[in-house]
């Protein structure tokens, strides 16, 4: 090892990589440090007191709400994924790119959006007693704020992940490996249940993992829904407690969960290559549906689009409608601004550390530094209120030390310079979709042969100079799919946003929790329609990548 | 005995003692050759010998880790020194031609050219389309083009700035079949109006021949043989080179005299150069005496190999020395009047031509290459002569 680092060549690029990325693993550090550390002092009795107290319901609600989660969304995603890759019936063109919609909700607004519908003042309701004639008491209704409630909401904006890769890997699978199965005598069930589900196992699991790390990270909507797991425990501690050690601790806790997920994501990664055939893929022979199984497929696929994109979309439009002349105001459109604002210049930071970052690894990649490039990217798992955590701890330490000093030697107090400012919120952003930016970045790079960079430098050009004239121009429209990717996940954030937003800054998605927090979810709508009509914009072109694809 | 070629023009490009290994694998292994201006040099080579990293290393994209290489009396590289491949005004030509996706044509081919100004760079794109007879392409983009016109844009870029070196890596490898030879044709035809030394990289024979002056066989990071594409074909100097160029049959004969070998397909005469191993020890001594002599004269001129040309001298023929003979299928002719008459094993019909194998005995069999309308069936028998102008021995295999 001491070898290997004598032998590497220490060249501005791989001191400004190894810079980046330990600057974006401070916060995650931090959890695991502070943790460790306040345990053996026991400042408070809290962590104790967690112990004994909620931490088992943390557990347990966590890991229901995963098991819960994981149950819907494989069925709701390889159903669908298997209709719409094997089988041909009508609709299926729409289908196959409008089932991946749900995305553009983030969980807490589909939350609001359910609550508001299913309340006791909601449209459901009163539709029911309007026409039976009952009254409040002569009826039972299903709370959809509890676990159950939670777990279908998940399901329904979260499926989408196992869909999109159950279904490359469908497509993947080459026809004549299920023909085999079928020229052997078995049935089109036999052959799905013991070829094509075994052979999609990785892709599916990998998705699914990722499915869950969004379940795990999730704020908002076990938050409204008043379930006690991880994020709301450390948002309660830091803020109802003040007290930070705990609140790490919880964050390391909940970091294990996300780390055996996230090994399973990159151990079924791995598995799926294996499973990679070449030779015809799928797509010329389909299975033709007819009759009562075409319909049976069309309501199969229509549900999920209908109960996970239509219906709560359509509720949105109805109450930003309705509450339009009180809450689209002045105020609105510099809220929505702000945020607009932020979350492009972030995304816009998030492109250019990226771009350092892959072409550094293009120029001089060597082992040290892609292992430097993977670990920043490990972003993506953390959840954003671990984040905050780690953000927050070492800045608040910063600006105090500075502060002290600054009052003792000028008499003049510099208050939070960091962690007051947008500049925490900003660095944590980065921290979580930085991976987004590297990843876009890196695979447009790839798609540049190399022999393109060696004709460039036997032309006499290098360098800074190279990637301005090569690089930049072939590479934009990736460019600008990562600023967009990147631009629509800050624009859903909440819990980050949420700590560690300055006194007084507030975002659309800050917005929309807090009118719901107060009961006013039909106010919240047009904060909330906003955050998914740009949350389309990135899942449209999704859909035009694998419709392009295809053809 | 080491042949030495005495250098009448200067060495242009001169690659020195070059190794290079990754862990335990050589890749270049003390490799030298040089090259004269002007003129077009070959790497052929299976793949993993070696010619793509050479070729790599003079351009500047891999650092040897041991030798140098100079450039018109400049030294790209040795110890201590490295001239980066954007400032060694080396010209490259990929195999999958590596145009820029989002420039023109003209913007491609002007990209070299930033010393110029405006007008002489205009000037320069004009004469390149000019000479490569694409001029109607200039505001098209690349993936418009044709793969040939594709890889005739990528030549004409890499000439823009006049390169002091062209290099050309596989150049033909993605193109179709049909195109290649015309593109070989036109390359060499302007490399030499041009006056450009050049290197190229090839594992196909045929492209090779088409296109070079000298043609460096690699093989284990070394080359085996430099010499004329002639040369290579018609003297190598060993059973490698010979069984890598061209196709060939291997009989056994025994050396009677001076251009005389009896072999089963009868007496057959022709130039060749005694081997070592059926030298007498007279003879070494002789040659070493010739050599001492030439290097007296000084004048540089007479060389060993044709000093071997004129005669071979009576103490070095060691009678009954026995040798393997490699014969060319252009060595055997067809002739249905001929007394001798084989029997066809295999035929392979190759348009204008059959390649039949005919069968001399149990072991050894010949391969004769016939003009197509002579359609004979297999294991009918088939009249030919020999008509062997140089006679390749290789030593006798056991």
């Amino acid at each position: 090892m001491t070898k290997q680092l004598k032998n590497l060549h220490w060249n501005f690029w791989l001191i400004g990589v190894l810079l980046l990325s330990l600057f974006f693993s401070t916060p995650v550090l931090t959890v695991f440090l502070s943790s460790v550390f306040s345990s053996g002092l026991g400042e408070s009795g809290i962590w104790q007191h967690l112990l004994d107290t909620v931490l088992k319901d943390y557990i347990q609600n966590s890991l229901w709400l995963m098991i819960g989660v994981a149950f819907g969304s494989l069925i709701i995603g390889v159903s669908t994924a298997w209709l719409t890759s094997v089988c041909e019936f009508r609709g299926r063109r729409i289908f196959q790119w409008s089932l991946l919609l749900p995305l553009a909700f983030p969980a807490y607004i589909i939350a609001y959006t359910y609550t508001g519908m299913l309340d006791f003042a909601g449209p459901v309701q009163t539709a029911l007693r309007d026409v039976t004639g009952w009254t409040a008491r002569d009826y039972w209704f299903p709370e959809i704020r509890s676990i159950g409630g939670a777990i279908i909401m998940f399901s329904l904006v979260l499926y989408p992940y196992v869909y999109l890769l159950a279904r490359a890997a469908f497509l993947e699978q080459s026809t004549i490996t299920l023909e085999a199965s079928r020229s052997l005598g078995k049935g089109t069930w036999y052959s799905f249940f013991k070829v094509a589900l075994p052979m999609a196992r990785p892709a599916i699991i990998a998705g699914l993992s990722l499915a869950l790390m969004e379940t795990l990270a999730d704020f908002g909507t076990v938050e409204y829904f008043g379930i006690s797991t991880f994020t709301t425990g450390i948002y309660r501690t830091w803020f109802g407690l003040g007290d930070s050690g705990a609140a790490a601790q919880l964050s390391s806790l909940l970091l294990f969960f996300v780390l055996a997920l996230l090994l399973l994501e990159r151990w079924s990664r791995r598995q799926s290559k294996f499973y990679q055939q070449s030779g015809k893929k799928m797509q010329s022979k389909r299975i033709v549906l007819s009759g009562a199984h075409a319909w049976a497929a069309f309501f199969a696929c229509l549900l999920p689009l209908l109960f996970g994109f239509l219906l709560p979309f359509f509720q949105l439009s109805i109450w930003s409608w309705e509450t339009a002349d009180e809450m689209i105001n002045k105020e609105f459109f510099i809220l929505a601004y702000h945020s607009l604002e932020l979350a492009l210049i972030t995304a816009f930071l998030a492109l250019v550390v990226a771009l350092f970052m892959g072409y550094g690894k293009r120029l001089h990649g060597n082992r040290l530094m892609g292992s430097l490039i993977r670990m920043t990217s490990l972003g993506y798992a953390v959840p954003g209120t671990v984040i905050a955590v780690g953000v927050l701890i070492p800045f608040t330490w910063i600006d105090n030390t500075i502060d002290s000093f600054s009052r003792e030697v000028f008499d003049y107090s510099t208050g939070l310079i960091f962690s007051g400012t947008l500049f925490a919120l900003v660095f944590a952003y980065l921290v979580r979709f930085l991976s987004v930016s590297i990843g876009t970045v890196e695979s447009a790079l790839e798609k540049i042969k190399p022999s393109i960079d060696d004709a460039c430098r036997s032309l006499g050009t290098g360098g800074f100079k190279m990637l301005a004239k090569v690089h930049l121009p072939i590479m934009r429209t990736s460019l600008l799919t990562a600023l967009l990717l990147v631009f629509v996940d800050i624009l859903k954030e909440l819990p980050a946003t949420l700590l560690l937003r300055p006194f007084n800054f507030n975002t659309l998605a800050v917005r929309a929790y807090e009118l719901a927090a107060d009961e006013r979810l039909q106010d919240a709508a047009s904060a909330s329609i906003m955050i998914v009509l740009t949350g389309i914009l990135p899942v449209l072109l999704l859909s035009y990548t694998i419709s392009k694809n295809k053809s | 005995m080491n042949v030495k070629i005495k250098n009448i023009e200067q060495t242009y490009l001169s690659v020195n003692g070059v190794s290079m290994a990754y862990a335990d694998l050589k890749i270049l292994d003390n490799l030298s050759m040089k090259l004269k201006k002007g003129e077009i040099g070959c790497l052929l080579g299976s793949s993993g010998c070696g010619k793509t990293t050479l070729l790599r290393s003079i351009a500047g994209f891999e650092k040897p880790q041991q030798g140098t290489i100079s450039l018109n009396d400049q030294t790209l590289i040795s110890d201590g020194q490295f001239i980066p491949p954007e400032k060694r005004g080396i010209g490259l030509v990929f195999q999958d031609f590596a145009l820029f996706p989002h420039l023109t044509i003209e913007a491609n081919i002007s990209f070299g050219l930033s010393s110029l100004n405006r007008s002489e760079r205009k000037q320069r794109v004009n004469e390149m389309l000019q000479l490569i007879g694409l001029e109607e392409t200039r505001q098209r983009y690349p993936h418009q083009l044709s793969g040939g016109q594709q890889q005739r844009i990528a030549l004409a870029r890499a000439l823009a700035p006049k390169p002091q070196l062209l290099l050309l890596d596989e150049p033909f490898s993605s193109l179709d079949v049909e195109l290649r030879e015309q593109l070989a044709i036109d390359i060499r035809n302007i490399l030499k109006q041009l006056h450009i030394s050049a290197i190229m990289v090839t594992h196909d024979q045929n492209e090779a021949f088409m296109v070079a002056d000298k043609i460096g066989l690699m093989r284990n990071g070394q080359i085996v043989q430099w010499s004329t594409p002639y040369d290579l074909y018609h003297k190598p100097q060993n059973d490698y080179v010979a069984g890598f160029v061209g196709k060939g049959s291997i009989i056994p004969g025994i050396i009677i005299d001076d251009g005389t070998v009896e072999t089963v397909l009868g007496t057959l005469k022709g130039h060749f150069d005694m081997p070592p191993y059926c030298k007498t020890e007279a003879c070494h001594e002789y040659m070493d005496n010739i050599d001492s002599y030439d290097k007296h004269i000084g004048e540089g001129i007479r060389t060993i190999e044709s000093a071997i040309d004129f005669s071979i001298p009576e103490p070095c023929k060691k009678k009954g020395c026995e040798v393997s003979l490699l014969i060319r299928p252009d060595d055997v002719i067809h002739d249905d009047d001929s007394s001798l008459a084989l029997e066809i094993t295999s035929k392979v019909f190759k348009g204008d031509e059959f390649l039949y194998q005919l069968k001399i005995d149990d072991e050894h069999h010949l391969l004769c290459n016939v003009p197509s309308h002579h359609n004979h069936a297999l294991n009918s028998k088939l009249g030919i002569k020999m008509d062997v102008e140089h006679i390749i021995l290789l030593k006798k295999q056991t």
